[in-house]
């Protein structure tokens, strides 16, 4: 967190990931890249779409979320995003591993800001850690 | 019997000429006989006339001096006239004065007369000299009138018969001139109608009217003779029509009797005309039940009302045609139970009039047959779902565990560090290798699960680029060259299938060659017959032996161990699978000593037709 601009405020950072393991890279990945951001963590859509109604997460904010979950999955949860007022201007990059081509459509339609695959980053998540780091200097967030 | 008629001429002709004689002959004897017993009796009136008045002139003188016996003398000359019976002579008083003659005399001299009694001419004549009258003078004469008419009918009848046998032999003469020829015409007439036989000829004896008849009447044999022919010609053309006829429509009754689907022949009206054995079974009629019945009766209810109008329009227009295509169509049972059918219609010109002939095929089975196999498709489209969502699974849900147990391990090398005993860290090694060829097996069997079920686009492929460009992407090492064949060609074709299995096989080349420089070629050939390119990939490397060349295509089959060759095992597996999807082959040529060729076939063109089928 070096070189902080004035007007910068922390972007918080919205898991939605089932698997433990792929959690605990995120973290990890976060943790070597020395990237101290608010992270919170939801095990599913439901989790995830309640903590935000909460407003427990700070704006702004960005989700990484996954596809395949239990209760309500990452494109439902998208679905649900976009249909409430207060959330539909959430910026969300999908983390998933499914390749399918009705996933990445379906998602891109739904105005994700990216679509990553899991098993293609060959570090981890740090190279994903390394581009979020980037994305939220450059990029100006909704408040 | 005109025969008789015809022969009668003859006798017409003689009775004729025999009637005209005799009785030409008879009016003729008659006027004769007529004339000559009235000459002969006034012959016989004036000869006794002038015997009675030479008597009187000569017995005159005796009466006046009452000579008696001068009288008698006188009258006894008579003797010298046989034909005068008597005489008398009776005085002024009218007493007996002189007789002669043995015949009864009269007592008394009658008036003046002259009269015949029987065969007798008798005559009463006054003797006067000189104005005065001396008495009467009587003579009987032998008048034989009968003896003579007898005579000349004797002569009429001869002459009557010498005419007829004149007029015979006259008749006979113009038979053979009329009679004959005319005979024989009649003659020939006969038998021609005798024996049917027109090519008799009447023989021309004469050049007039019955000549001519001769030649009409041959003309006229001729004339009918050749319409007899033709008459007789037409009378078998058309029984023999009238037979083939009737064997074509056995022939057709036949026919129809012995197809194997029901038929029933319906006639305007709707009546059944005809029907054969399968429709009986399939209906569960008798065909006394159904013959001449409303055709209706084999019809569900519910078409019953609409049926006649049907009926009509085809009528109307009576093409052959195929009944309730698209639609369901049922018949019904004898027991009213109903079964689904196929009807083809055909009308047929039968001599009744227009008909049509239904066959009716009952397809229950067929029905029942496309149901059993809808609902196996639909079995096959779910278990096909099951696979996918399987596959599906395997590649996420079985790969997501994997790659956490990766990320574990890299983490446990990661934070021991140098602290790590060297055969752990070996262990981990290992591991991780295992992860990523489990990892590469889930992605393999992915791909290949979903050949066929996923569309592809397509586009086209400039084949010596594509294989360009593959050989790069299987990073061979540096001693490794790629050899083109001339005239590769450009496809236009499913792009990514085409280059799965030609990355797979250039992969594969590379992947198993035993040494550091190695040649690998690529070579088309086309194949006109089947519209497809032949497509050849061939290696320098260890080859594969016969006995393998089957099992190399079978998925999870290697040749080597995997610690010794990374490998699913699934390339092979794969391009035969994706070659096959598109109609094609693929087989190996090797000895299993040096070099391998494996050669796949793939569509030249590439139509929607074509695979519709294959790819979904």
């Amino acid at each position: 967190m070096n070189n902080v601009q004035g007007t910068y405020t922390e972007v918080s950072i919205l898991l939605v990931e089932d698997d433990d393991v792929d959690a605990m890279a995120v973290e990890r990945a976060l943790r070597q890249q020395k990237v101290i951001n608010p992270l919170q963590r939801a095990h599913d859509g439901i989790e995830a779409m309640e903590i935000l109604r909460q407003k427990e997460v700070g704006r702004p904010y960005i989700i990484l979320l996954d596809i395949n979950m239990p209760r309500m999955n990452g494109l439902e949860m998208l679905a649900a995003l976009r249909a409430d007022p207060n959330l539909n201007d959430s910026v969300v990059f999908m983390l998933t591993t499914s390749k399918s081509d009705e996933d990445v459509t379906s998602a891109y339609r739904k105005h994700v800001a990216g679509y990553i695959l899991k098993q293609e980053l060959a570090n981890g998540f740090m190279d994903v850690v390394r581009m979020l780091d980037h994305y939220w200097r450059i990029v100006l967030l909704p408040n | 019997m005109p025969l008789r008629r015809i022969r009668s001429i003859r006798y017409k002709l003689f009775a004729g000429v025999g009637l005209i004689s005799v009785v030409g002959l008879l009016v003729a004897s008659t006027l004769l006989v007529t004339y000559e017993m009235r000459s002969y009796r006034s012959d016989w009136e004036s000869d006794l006339q002038t015997q009675a008045r030479l008597l009187g002139h000569t017995n005159a003188p005796a009466l006046l001096f009452h000579d008696e016996k001068y009288a008698t003398e006188n009258l006894a000359t008579l003797r010298l006239k046989p034909l005068i019976l008597a005489a008398a002579i009776y005085d002024a008083q009218g007493q007996l004065f002189a007789h002669y003659g043995d015949a009864v005399l009269p007592e008394r001299p009658g008036l003046e007369v002259i009269q015949v009694i029987g065969q007798q001419m008798e005559l009463f004549k006054p003797i006067v000299e000189n104005n005065e009258r001396l008495g009467t003078i009587y003579l009987v004469g032998n008048y034989e009138w009968l003896g003579r008419l007898k005579n000349y009918l004797l002569i009429v009848l001869l002459i009557c018969s010498f005419a007829l046998l004149v007029s015979a032999v006259l008749v006979w003469g113009l038979q053979k001139t009329i009679t004959q020829p005319v005979l024989g015409l009649a003659e020939v007439a006969r038998r021609v109608m005798e024996q049917r036989n027109f090519d008799l000829r009447a023989e021309k004896t004469t050049a007039d009217e019955v000549g001519y008849l001769v030649d009409a009447f041959n003309d006229m044999l001729v004339e009918v003779g050749q319409s007899t022919q033709a008459l007789e010609q037409s009378n078998r053309d058309l029984a023999l029509a009238l037979t083939s006829r009737q064997q074509l429509q056995q022939r057709f009754q036949r026919v129809v009797e012995s197809a194997p689907s029901a038929m029933v022949m319906v006639n305007r009206e709707g009546l059944i005309e005809m029907v054969n054995v399968q429709a009986e079974r399939i209906f569960g009629y008798a065909r006394a039940e159904l013959l001449g019945k409303k055709m209706e009766i084999l019809l569900p209810q519910r078409y019953r009302a609409e049926h006649p109008g049907l009926r009509t329009s085809f009528f109307a227009d009576p093409t052959p045609r195929s009944m309730g295509a698209g639609r369901d169509l049922f018949a019904r049972r004898k027991d009213g139970s109903e079964f689904p059918v196929e009807i083809g219609l055909n009308p047929i010109e039968m001599e009744e009039g227009l008909m049509v002939l239904s066959a009716i095929v009952d397809i229950s089975e067929r029905v029942r047959a496309a149901n059993r196999l809808a609902e196996h498709a639909k079995e096959l489209e779910r278990s096909n779902k099951d696979l996918d969502t399987f596959a599906y699974v395997a590649s996420h849900d079985l790969k997501s565990p994997l790659r956490g147990i990766n990320q574990l391990a890299s983490w446990i090398t990661e934070d021991m560090q140098d602290n790590l005993p060297p055969s752990v860290d070996k262990h981990l090694q290992l591991m991780r290798s295992r992860i990523t060829r489990m990892e590469r097996l889930l992605d393999d069997l992915l791909s290949y699960s979903r050949v066929g079920r996923v569309e592809n686009k397509i586009g086209k492929v400039n084949v010596a680029d594509t294989v360009r460009d593959l050989f790069a992407l299987a990073t061979p090492p540096p001693g490794f060259k790629l050899v083109l064949g001339d005239d590769l060609p450009v496809l236009t074709t499913p792009v990514a299938p085409f280059e799965q299995v030609v990355r797979n096989l250039l992969a594969n080349a590379v992947k198993h060659h035993d040494k550091h420089e190695g040649t690998i070629e690529f070579s088309a050939q086309y194949d006109g017959e089947g519209a497809r390119y032949l497509f050849s990939v061939r290696d320098d490397g260890p080859g594969i032996p016969p006995e393998f060349h089957q099992r190399v295509f079978n998925m999870f089959q290697t040749l080597k161990p995997r610690d010794e060759m990374e490998g699913s095992g699934m390339g092979l597996a794969f391009v035969k699978k994706v070659v096959e999807n598109y109609g094609g082959v693929v087989n190996i040529e090797s000895d299993g000593v040096r070099g391998a060729l494996f050669r796949f076939s793939w569509p030249a063109q590439w139509d929607d037709h074509s695979t519709k089928g294959a790819v979904k």
